[in-house]
């Protein structure tokens, strides 16, 4: 399929949880926070730019912000790199989707990642089509007899 | 068009038609011809002709010809490699929504607050 979609229900309200992915300091508490010396850069604006590197570790991720709606959504490019003698080396750009959801005095976090492939089929299409690549796995594996 | 991870644009393309997806699950079960498929999907050759011809397209097919019949094998390998694509980063995401529930976790009291745990909703 063309999205992976996840959701998970935090513990915090609404407004907290927004800060943790759009300011450093938020984003230090959750994102890679057991590495040493990671850096965090964000811009939440649309146009904007967010990059967070584990130079250690050689691994980063950057991109660009789309769409900037506080504090229930945020849309952004996704570029992995791996740093390679120190240079990136970077894979072609994601999109990812984030939306916050209030439930109570608890977020309903929402999170979509797109392929950079579109077609003109439409995205339930490409759900379908990531169940049955599942389904399909699976089933090899089953009859394999392997974990 | 700028190629994507060794061809998954493709392959996601080719597995986003129901009727590709069924000939590749008839031919999970083995090799078949043409019109067996176009009979099984209840379409004509000259639709199955071009759905055959995306799945070859995606490395997902292969096709030989014995005197008139062309008989079309499966290559799972794609799927595999698909497979791994989104296994990454549903296993990444998983761990970041933990790390992200969990960060909060910390500063409840009480009980009955385990954040939930996802899985990729359909």
């Amino acid at each position: 399929m063309n999205a992976l979609e996840l959701s998970r229900l935090v513990p915090a309200p609404v407004q907290q949880v927004w800060s943790a992915w759009t300011t450093p300091a938020g984003l230090a508490r959750w994102w890679w926070h057991t590495w040493r010396g990671v850096g965090y850069d964000v811009d939440a604006r649309p146009g904007g730019e967010y990059c967070i590197e584990a130079a250690e570790q050689g691994i980063g991720v950057r991109g660009t912000f789309r769409v900037v709606e506080p504090p229930h959504r945020l849309v952004f490019s996704w570029i992995w790199y791996d740093l390679v003698d120190g240079r990136p080396v970077e894979q072609p750009a994601d999109e990812v989707e984030v939306r916050f959801v209030a439930e109570d005095d608890r977020t309903r976090v929402l999170l979509r990642h797109t392929g950079p492939w579109t077609g003109p089929e439409a995205a339930d299409d490409y759900r379908q089509g990531w169940t049955f690549v599942l389904d399909a796995l699976t089933a090899q594996v089953a009859v394999a007899g392997r974990d | 068009m700028v190629k994507y991870f060794d061809g998954l644009d493709a392959v996601a393309a080719a597995l986003a038609h129901p009727g590709r997806r069924q000939a590749i699950g008839l031919l999970g079960a083995g090799p078949a011809s043409s019109s067996h498929l176009a009979r099984a999907l209840g379409i004509g050759l000259p639709a199955m002709h071009k759905h055959l011809g995306l799945l070859t397209g995606a490395g997902l097919i292969e096709s030989t010809k014995v005197g008139r019949v062309v008989t079309h094998r499966l290559r799972p390998e794609p799927l595999r490699r698909y497979g791994s694509w989104l296994a990454e980063r549903s296993a990444f995401w998983n761990a970041q929504l933990d790390a992200l529930a969990g960060a909060f976790a910390g500063d409840r009291k009480g009980v009955g607050d385990d954040p939930e745990k996802a899985g990729v909703l359909e």
